[in-house]
């Protein structure tokens, strides 16, 4: 019998659940005789008791939950609770009373002879009824036939990170966050399921609180001059007013955004009011950061040892080198010598950091109203001295009933942002336009004894800059150098509701957004490459407007209680524009005068301008259609025009349909005890790309001035493009299907995703035979696909009254490679970092996007390669070379020897042990520039996150863990760093161990080792290196104050709370750090070059609730 | 309820109302209007537009000077020919063994995907296509837009500028494909896949483009502009270039006399009395330059690079050069002590101790070790870097240079006199003398015509260095290979010799690897 009752009541409790959120008269008909049946079976065992008025307050996660349903078992009759959580309802002492709340467990409660019952609602897992965002409303998770990641504001509210991106990473599947470097405000990529275009944008769309923002604006990097350090397009956004992201990844869940979302959909929504008390919260939190990782350079005396033997002793040589390091007797000096100046640049330039957030926030409502606002400030210092930026951010938002039928609200955010910044990922690696952290790498850790001509040195003989500035003193930089960036952004939206009859409802919106920004510059006229030219100023000032309009007619009703249908029609139009306007001044004579007076420049650049615009125009219309809460049809189609594209190809037409059936409603499976809900889906799409600059498809003829009469300058033009009606809409289609279980009672809940998209008529910069007076062309033309899966489990590991331990785990595969690229069987791209490398990536047909291409290095040649060494033991052959070498009178990396036959041959003419030695790919016997390959794939094979979070009684435990595998770096700086060609800069300490005549089995090029295999404008194989990696990325515990100990100060929470991000990692890699992705060129993934380093933080706050 | 429904009519009407705003009114919506560049279309409509036309033809032709401008759409760095050709892979300089991107130049070392090489080709091609488009869509306007005297004149100016590249273009390749039209349609591959001319058309192509340009421009010295002179003196290279390496046609040294002998009866065109005159920045376009090309530092990108690339020892600032390009010490010791033109072309000094004028006039700056000697012709003055971005003219055809190739070309056709050898070769002697006593750069002398070459040759070398006609000379003339061959100028920062990777193949370019996998129907020359 006991059993008997559980069972009912379960049963019970679904029929109830179903009736709460179908609320359809007809669907309980259906129903009817079940509910019947199970009251009488109910009604039978209990007896007749008294009738009472009992109240309460219903509350959860700490907050009252104003409109939470009570309702008596068994019984049809319920109440809502108002808007502090208190409610009250008429009961026999018999009944028992069923609390639920969406997002919580239900609880049930006997009344027994109470006349009070205060209850507390507990969260409940991820399931299928999660209200999920999926752009131009709202679905239940249940009803989704795409693939949708969503990430609440719990999940990441705790980490504090510094930008959205930084809440997405490693919590969604198929969600791939890099981080561009590791300073204050850096950006990220971020690709939902890989990259699908190789010349417009792969970036996906973000749309805030409905708002799709413009892809123009968005590279900016917020400051000027030199770098390419690239920041979040949503800086300006604190991420601890957002409520939650999600992520639409496939083409159903995406093409309701479907001329834009082909490369996925990141919707952010904003915390708004909820209905009840007005609450109040204050925040704050402070940080300590210092550098999680220093690079391993030369010591200062393994320095000298290189310089040594760079410059050999020559008592009759006057070239200063010599004598740097010696006596006038050809001894080396010691480093305790007091004029020998030592410096240990990466302590000079890093530094402890220190953060301060605060926040004020409060939120309510009334019956007809919501509202919530808050305003944040930070402080936050870099690891890198003066780096820091300051952001103020404000966000509000209202939604106000008006009469019975019109609803009105809007939302508005914010923010500004003020930054102190240094240069990195700078784009050349000569010319001194380096950044810092590459001059405080390679800058000279042990200032020598003599002076020399082509450097500059302040009064007290510290050594400033060298070889015409391309290394600086890299305090020198920090101090004297100037740069700085100011930016704005907002975001308003206003929208008026009309319910026009039930079930249909027409919504105006009109929404905009403004962004600014200004960046100032100036390098110092005192030393390095700006010396040369007194001084540089360089200022910009971009503005970005964005005007939106959407017309939306929404019908929904239910038919027969069978049948829901959704209907959606949206007009849609928006307006973007883009322009700027940059400065460059040089000269400045009067000292400290120089941005506040570019006037007193001696020359000033003409001024660069820039204006772009773009329009669109939707027509939109989704249909959602479920039979019997079974099946479910999504039906989509968007129909797009850009003015990017001439008149006859401006529109573009984007369907999709998806199909879920929800497995677990079909009566054979209502009683399966293990597996509570099941849902298969499967979809079917096309999506669109037009993230081209604007102007494509028309003629352009720009400026080409020519100078007559030796300095008369005379305007001219010339050609640059050809009309191109052809231009049009490059296409994504996909394919996905997925798995969703919830089993336990949602105690392990698993979502599986297989996906095969492939973009067709890429908007490709196609290369031309240059005969044609075009390198490249942009057509519409080629295809690449990507494959994935996804795969992502939840668990409640442990769900006791005071404990609870939940987990969750993701990980993403994904495939992509290059189909078709017309008649050129290869692209070749230039990324930065040197001026001095050409062509070290490659988009080839088989491949995956983001391959380096260079030679594959194959050690040195070593003394059994020549015919001279022949039988000699490593002694002797050392003892032979430094012979050779004095009988010649010249240092031993001058001397040459003949090669044995079948040695593989470089594009030199002379050969000597300790030369770099390269792979001879295609068989020839020489290596030359047509024995590169591919040597480093940049995409992953797997990524993803592993969450943790412990809860016993007041105290809480996060451990997320991140991790990358099977990603190659390209370690820009680690070449840089190798050259053995010049005598100044510092190396990577692993030359230490580089070929010497006495230490043979090195693999490391000696002295001049790479220069005299003169093939050095080629990537290395060398500074390829595997980036996997696994992170403990934040360790966050925090303690709430018991609600006893709260009453009695007056507050309603008190959170502590202490965390430290990037606590370990584990990797090979042996820059910085492994999450790194520097300048913005989404063709050249995986470059590390000049990055700011990552810091490691400790944190520690509060959230004060009043 | 009554009330509810009219609001409700009245809603349906408002926000249909709403739609119609929001929606229809604005026909030109997906329209785009750029304020950032125009359309031939609409800029080809009378003379002042053409001009605008016209002058990005010169702007395309400054490939043709010693490069380092920028191409101001992609901020990209043109190289120019009278470097990359003219200069680096012959006996005046030595590249440093640091110079990526020049060394495999210089030591002989190209292939087929040498960037250098890849980069001349395709920026001579866009150039050409400015320029054909120019003459194609300024042919086009008719006589109510432009007067037809105007329109003849643009377009032979144009033809000028085409010649020239095609010029530098056929030597150095001599197997290229001849584009005589813009190419208007970039979606068809057949019409894009265009197979080689011969050697011959081409050298046909520029002489006709030469002889319109001839016969519509005015004799003047022209500022910058192309003129008859221009052209004639061009004509008188062509053709002179033709008597050698590859095509031999011994026949062209007469119609080369002729042409010169035109360009130096006319009387436009005089010496510069003083060497150094003529690289002077206050002096460009004076009246010993038949054409060059402009170039200005005012930071519009019209500048280059040619006094960072050559430029004494010591740093930018000081008016030193990159260290890129070293002196061959061979031209030095060529030189006689007292010739001007040694201490106007040889930078012995280090910037950062002496100033120009030390460095010109005053032997205690020189240095006494060689081997940081540089290339010198244009002296930028200390504290001045010009941001790289350098503003001297470079020259590409001057009077001294026609009366040596004039001498040339009647010592070719063998009636060479000393009378023509002192109006020729001992002029500039004697200008290069100064006022020191005869035995001071002494006067050539009439002997064979093999040594009369030779004597001119050097000559031309002593005279014209680093203006980027060496190679054409030493190719012409039949001693390119044995000049590279030669070359023994290793040193501490220098690139190894050229000789040791020398193969009489290499007398021209590679074909780049990146066209010929794009273009099927274009052939490798013979030896890549």
């Amino acid at each position: 019998m006991l059993h008997n009752i559980n069972r009912i009541k379960v049963i019970f409790v679904a029929i109830i659940e179903i009736n709460m959120r179908i609320k359809s008269a007809k669907l309980k008909k259906l129903l009817k005789c079940k509910v019947l049946f199970v009251c009488c079976l109910f009604i039978s065992l209990i007896s007749f008791s008294q009738t009472i008025i009992v109240t309460g307050v219903v509350s959860g996660s700490g907050d009252v939950l104003p409109g939470a349903t009570i309702i008596v078992k068994g019984q049809k009759n319920g109440v809502v609770a108002d808007f502090e959580g208190n409610y009250s309802i008429n009961v026999k002492e018999t009944d028992i009373l069923i609390f639920s709340y969406l997002g919580y467990k239900d609880k049930q409660e006997i009344v027994a002879s109470r006349t009070k019952i205060d209850v507390v609602l507990e969260e409940e897992a991820r399931g299928l009824e999660e209200i999920v965002i999926v752009g131009y409303g709202t679905q239940k998770r249940k009803d989704i036939s795409g693939a949708v990641s969503s990430i609440k504001n719990e999940e990441f509210d705790n980490v504090k990170a510094n930008s959205f991106e930084g809440s997405l990473q490693s919590r969604a599947a198929g969600v791939q966050v890099v981080s561009s470097e590791g300073g204050p405000d850096s950006g990220f990529k971020v690709r939902i399921r890989g990259g699908n275009s190789i010349t417009a944008s792969s970036d996906p769309l973000y749309v805030v609180d409905g708002f799709p923002l413009p892809d123009t604006g968005l590279r900016s990097n917020g400051s000027t001059g030199l770098g390419n350090s690239r920041v979040s397009p949503l800086s300006t956004i604190d991420p601890s007013t957002i409520e939650s992201i999600e992520v639409l990844k496939d083409a159903s869940a995406a093409a309701i955004y479907g001329s834009r979302g082909s490369n996925g959909v990141v919707l952010i929504t904003t915390k708004k009011g909820k209905k009840g008390k007005a609450t109040f919260n204050f925040e704050s939190f402070g940080v300590i950061s210092m550098l999680s990782n220093r690079m391993d350079v030369l010591s200062a005396q393994e320095f000298v040892d290189w310089r040594l033997e760079f410059t050999p002793w020559d008592p009759n040589s006057q070239n200063p080198l010599v004598g740097a390091y010696r006596d006038e007797f050809g001894n080396a000096v010691s480093l305790n010598d007091p004029r020998i100046k030592l410096n240990d640049w990466q302590d000079r330039i890093f530094r402890t950091a220190y953060t301060k957030n605060y926040k004020l926030s409060m939120s309510g409502g009334a019956e007809n109203n919501t509202y919530s606002g808050s305003f944040t400030y930070a402080d936050q210092e870099g690891i890198i001295e003066t780096s820091r930026i300051e952001r103020y951010n404000l966000n509000l938002n209202f939604d106000q009933n008006v009469g019975e039928r019109f609803k009105t609200g809007a939302s508005i955010n914010a923010g500004f942002i003020k930054k102190n910044g240094v240069v990195t990922a700078a784009t050349e690696d000569a010319n001194g336009r380096s950044g810092v952290v590459t001059n405080a790498l390679s800058f000279s850790p042990a200032q020598g004894l003599v002076q020399f001509p082509d450097a500059e040195y302040d009064n007290e003989g510290n050594l400033l800059s060298f070889r015409n500035g391309d290394f600086a003193n890299p305090n020198r930089i920090l101090n004297d150098n100037i740069n700085i960036g100011k930016t704005f952004q907002s975001f308003v939206n206003v929208y008026l509701e009309y319910k026009i009859t039930d079930g249909l409802k027409f919504k105006s919106t009109v929404g905009g957004n403004i962004y600014y920004n200004q960046g100032e510059a100036y390098f110092s006229e005192k030393f390095g490459w700006s010396a040369q030219v007194g001084g540089a100023a360089f200022t910009g000032k971009g503005l970005g407007l964005g005007v939106r309009t959407e017309q939306s007619l929404n019908f929904r009703k239910n038919f027969n209680g069978k049948h829901t249908i959704d209907v959606i029609s949206i007009y849609e139009e928006q307006q973007n524009s883009w322009e700027t306007i940059s400065n460059a001044a040089f000269g400045f004579e009067i000292p400290g005068v120089n941005l506040g007076n570019l006037e007193s420049a001696l020359q000033t650049n003409p001024t660069d301008s820039f204006k772009q615009k773009n329009q669109t125009r939707s027509f939109i219309t989704r249909l959602q259609y479920d039979f019997s809460d079974r099946f479910v049809v999504n039906l989509a189609g968007r129909y797009d025009a850009s003015s990017k594209f001439a008149e006859d190809n401006r529109w573009g037409f984007f369907p999709s349909a998806g199909f879920a059936w929800k497995i677990s409603n079909e009566n054979f499976f209502k009683n399966n005890k293990t597996i509570n809900d099941a849902k298969l889906k499967m979809s079917f799409g096309q999506t669109g790309n037009a993230q081209i600059t604007p102007y494509r498809s028309l003629a352009q003829v720009r400026l080409a001035s020519y100078v007559y009469e030796g300095n008369q300058i005379n305007t001219g033009v010339g050609i640059t493009q050809l009309q191109n009606d052809q231009l049009t809409w490059e296409k994504t289609s996909e394919f996905n299907t997925g798995l969703t279980l919830g089993i336990f009672n949602n105690r392990l809940w698993i979502e599986a995703d297989y996906y095969y998209k492939r973009t067709n008529d890429l908007l490709l910069e196609v290369p031309l035979p240059a005969t044609s007076g075009y390198k490249t062309v942009l057509k519409n033309l080629g295809s690449l696909a990507n494959t994935g899966f996804e795969f992502l489990v939840n668990t409640t590991n442990i769900q006791r009254k005071d404990f609870s331990w939940k987990s969750s785990f993701n990980i993403t595969f994904n495939k992509n490679e290059v189909l078709d690229i017309g008649t050129a069987d290869q692209i070749f791209i230039e990324s930065i970092g040197s001026n001095q490398i050409g062509d070290d990536y490659i988009i080839k047909v088989g491949e995956p996007l983001g391959s380096v291409f260079g030679l594959e290095t194959d050690g040195v040649y070593n003394y059994s390669d020549f015919v001279e060494f022949d039988g000699l033991t490593n002694t002797e052959a050392a003892t032979k070379i430094r012979t050779d070498a004095a009988v010649q009178g010249v240092p031993y990396f001058d001397v040459f020897y003949t090669l044995k036959p079948g040695i593989t041959k470089v594009n030199s003419a002379n050969y000597r042990p300790g030369m770099a030695k390269f792979k001879d790919q295609n068989g020839d016997g020489v290596v030359n520039t047509e024995d590169r390959t591919i040597i480093g794939r940049t995409v992953p094979r797997h990524f993803g996150g592993f969450t943790n979070n412990l809860k016993y009684k007041n105290f809480d435990l996060s451990i997320l863990m991140s991790w990358s595998y099977g990603n190659e770096i390209y370690n820009k700086t680690k070449r840089l760093l190798s050259d053995q060609g010049v005598p100044f800069p510092n190396r990577f300490g692993i030359i230490a161990d580089r070929w010497t005549p006495e230490n043979p089995d090195s693999d490391i090029p000696g002295v001049f080792g790479e220069e005299d295999a003169a093939l050095k404008g080629n990537a290395y194989s060398s500074s390829i290196e595997d980036g996997s990696y696994l992170r403990m990325s934040n360790i966050t515990f925090g303690y709430n104050l018991p609600k006893s100990l709260l009453n009695k100060v007056s507050l309603s929470s008190l959170r502590f709370y202490a965390s430290a991000d990037n606590v370990f990692i584990i990797t090979d890699y042996t820059g910085f750090d492994p999450d790194v992705n520097v300048g913005g060129n989404q063709l050249t993934p995986g470059l590390d070059f000049d990055a700011y380093p990552r810091s490691r933080n400790f944190r520690m706050g509060l959230i004060l609730g009043f | 309820m009554r009330y509810l429904n009219n609001i409700k009519h009245y809603h349906y009407g408002a926000l249909l109302l709403l739609f119609c705003l929001l929606v229809g009114c604005n026909d030109g919506f997906l329209e785009e209007t750029p304020t950032e560049s125009t359309t031939p279309e609409l800029l080809l409509v009378d003379k002042e537009g053409a001009q605008l036309y016209l002058n990005g033809a010169y702007h395309a032709a400054k490939i043709l000077g010693y490069g380092g401008h920028k191409d101001p759409v992609n901020n990209e760095t043109i190289n120019g020919w009278a470097t990359t050709w003219g200069s680096i892979a012959t006996d005046e300089v030595v590249v440093a063994s640091f110079s990526i991107f020049e060394i495999d130049l210089y030591t002989q070392r190209l292939n087929p995907t040498t960037i250098r090489v890849r980069q001349m080709w395709e920026d001579s091609y866009v150039a050409i296509n400015k320029i054909n488009s120019t003459i194609d869509r300024i042919g086009a306007m008719t006589d109510d837009q432009i007067e037809p005297e105007d329109k003849a004149n643009f377009v032979a100016q144009a033809k000028f500028l085409r010649a020239a590249i095609y010029f530098n273009m056929v030597v150095a390749w001599e197997n290229i494909p001849l584009l005589i039209n813009e190419i208007d349609d970039l979606s068809d591959d057949s019409k894009l896949q265009v197979a080689q001319n011969t050697t011959q058309e081409v050298y046909d192509f520029i002489i006709s483009d030469l002889l319109v340009a001839e016969s519509v421009l005015t004799n003047e010295q022209g500022g910058g502009k192309a003129t008859k002179g221009a052209a004639q003196s061009l004509l008188g290279k062509v053709y002179l270039q033709m008597t050698g390496f590859p095509l031999n046609q011994s026949e062209k040294f007469a119609l080369a006399k002729e042409k010169l002998e035109a360009v130096i009866a006319s009387g436009v065109y005089q010496l510069e009395e003083s060497y150094p005159e003529i690289f002077s920045l206050n002096n460009e376009q004076n009246k010993e330059i038949i054409f060059a090309i402009g170039n200005d530092s005012e930071g519009q990108n019209l500048g280059g690079l040619v006094s960072s690339f050559y430029g004494p020892n010591g740093d930018l600032n000081s008016g030193g050069g990159w260290n890129t390009a070293f002196l061959n010490l061979e031209l030095e010791a060529d030189y006689d002590r007292d010739d001007v033109r040694l201490r106007q072309n040889v930078a012995k000094h280090n910037a950062q101790e002496a100033t120009p004028e030390e460095g010109f006039s005053d032997p205690s700056t020189w240095g006494t070790f060689a081997d940081p000697w540089k290339p010198w012709k244009w002296h930028r003055p200390r504290g001045q870097s010009w941001a790289n971005n350098t503003p001297f003219d470079s020259p590409i055809i001057r009077y001294a240079d026609v009366l040596l190739l004039y001498a040339e070309s009647l010592n070719g056709m063998g009636i060479l006199t000393q009378a023509d050898i002192d109006a020729t070769v001992n002029r500039l002697r004697a200008r290069a003398r100064e006022d020191k006593p005869p035995t001071v750069v002494s006067d050539m002398f009439l002997s064979n015509p093999g040594a009369n070459a030779s004597e001119i040759l050097l000559e031309r070398q002593k005279e014209l260095c680093f203006e980027g006609w060496r190679r054409h000379d030493l190719i012409r003339n039949g001693v390119y290979g044995a000049t590279i061959i030669a070359i023994d100028e290793e040193g501490s920062n220098r690139a190894d010799n050229p000789g040791l990777n020398w193969q009489p193949y290499k007398i021209r370019w590679p074909i780049p690897d990146s066209e010929i996998r794009i273009n099927p129907n274009l052939k490798q020359n013979e030896g890549y």
